[in-house]
Parts: structure tokens; C-alpha cells; sequence
């Protein structure tokens, strides 16, 4: 049932999100973890389904051109 | 940046909460701890393409689509005294693939695979990070056939 999510292009699907953790970061795991290093954010849990140990995540790359327009609109209207 | 749904009420037609209703816990993995960096939220933007959906009756859970959000905040959240936080960027190529990846999941979630029940509004005070391998659509229509 999970992945329910095919019907939608913008998620990723990964194992082991379970219910309650929605919302939550998906972070991915570098080679040699650094704790100063900047972290990349893939995206959120969007459903987690514990029986069947898969989760689908909002893929945030998906939505790069809207993160920007809501930022240049919002730096807009603060200089106005 | 969060999902959609952590900033709308799900039992309100996924109404958007007001943003003075909302108030953002930094630098503590715990939520019960006394020593806590609050801060407060001066915009919220939902994507306009959010909704939730109900594709079977049998889902326990509606299906979020779009489910992404933005915060402005009404203070910094970096370099604050004693407050650890960290930076994270967002991929800025939707052409990149994570396939076979490692990443970390990070929330409050349930642990134990035979409690099945959470109690709404009740977190689990200690996130959890569990280590997961992604692996996307093949496995996943596997686990729709064997259903």
C-alpha cells in the first residue's frame, strides 16, 4: 500500500520510516561523517508505514524552482 | 523547510495553522527538556499543490501530495550561543540520483514494531535515527505485488 506514492513522481521511497515519524528529515549519510560538514536535505517523511517497513518521502529536488520563487517573492516584498 | 502536513490540520480539511500557533524547538534532540531554544514563526508557505488524498478506503492514512512547506522564522537560527543547529542544503539538482545511497531518517516515531497504536498528540521524546539503505521504485512495486 505504501507505495500508493507511484502515482506521484516527486517522492522517494526508502525503508524503515514508521508511523509518527512523518515530517521528519531525510539526511543523506556521507562517506566519512564530519560533523561541521553541511548536510544535504533530501526530503520528509511523508507516509510511514510500519508494516510493510517502507516509507515515502517528499522529494525535495522535485521542488527546487518553487523554493526559489517563494524566497525571491518573499525578499521582494521585504524590500518593498 | 518541513512537510506540508506538520504545518495543517488534519482533522480541519488540512487548514494551515497560523503561524503564531507554531513555535520551533532548537538545538535538543529531546522535547521534554527544560533547556530549550524556542523560536517563534513570522510567515509559513505551503506548496499550493498540497492536498491530501484518500486512494482506498482501506489506507489508514490519507496520502500527502506536495507534501512540502517553507518557514521563515522570526529569529536566526544559526550561530546562537549554546544552541548547537546546523546547516543542511537541499539538493539543487532534481537530475541527481540517490538510488543505492545510504541515508538517515530522523523523527519521533514508533520504535517498537509491536506497539501499533500512538496516541495522537503523544511524541516519543527521543528521536530516533534509524539507518536506512534507499532503495526506490523497483523494491517498491515488489512490495505492492507481494501485497
Amino acid at each position: 500500500m505504501i507505495c500508493a506514492g507511484n502515482i506521484q513522481t516527486n517522492v522517494i521511497h526508502a525503508k524503515l520510516a514508521s508511523a509518527g515519524d512523518s515530517g521528519g528529515s531525510l539526511l543523506l549519510k556521507k562517506d566519512n561523517y564530519n560533523e561541521d560538514e553541511i548536510q544535504t536535505l533530501l526530503g520528509f517523511v511523508s507516509i510511514g508505514i510500519q508494516e510493510t517497513n517502507y516509507g515515502s518521502f517528499t522529494k525535495l529536488s522535485s521542488y527546487i524552482s518553487w523554493i526559489a520563487g517563494v524566497k525571491e517573492e518573499y525578499q521582494n516584498n521585504e524590500s518593498k | 523547510m518541513c512537510a506540508a502536513q506538520c504545518v495543517t490540520d488534519q482533522f480541519n480539511n488540512d487548514r494551515q495553522y497560523d503561524a503564531d500557533d507554531i513555535q520551533i524547538i532548537l538545538g535538543t534532540i529531546d522535547i521534554h527538556t527544560k533547556n530549550q531554544h524556542k523560536v517563534g514563526v513570522e510567515k509559513i508557505f505551503i506548496h499550493p499543490g498540497f492536498k491530501t488524498i484518500n486512494l482506498d478506503k482501506q489506507l489508514k492514512n490519507p496520502l500527502p501530495i506536495n507534501d512540502v512547506a517553507m518557514i521563515r522564522t522570526k529569529g536566526n537560527v544559526l550561530g546562537l550561543d549554546n544552541v548547537v543547529t546546523m546547516k543542511a542544503v537541499v539538493p539543487f539538482s532534481n537530475k541527481t540520483s540517490y538510488v543505492g545511497r545510504d541515508a538517515w531518517v530522523i523523527g519521533y516515531g514508533n520504535t517498537n514494531p509491536n506497539m501499533s497504536d500512538l496516541k495522537i498528540g503523544v511524541l516519543n521524546a527521543i528521536k530516533v535515527k534509524s539507518y536506512l539503505m534507499m532503495s526506490v521504485r523497483k523494491i517498491c512495486q515488489k512490495c505492492i505485488t507481494t501485497d
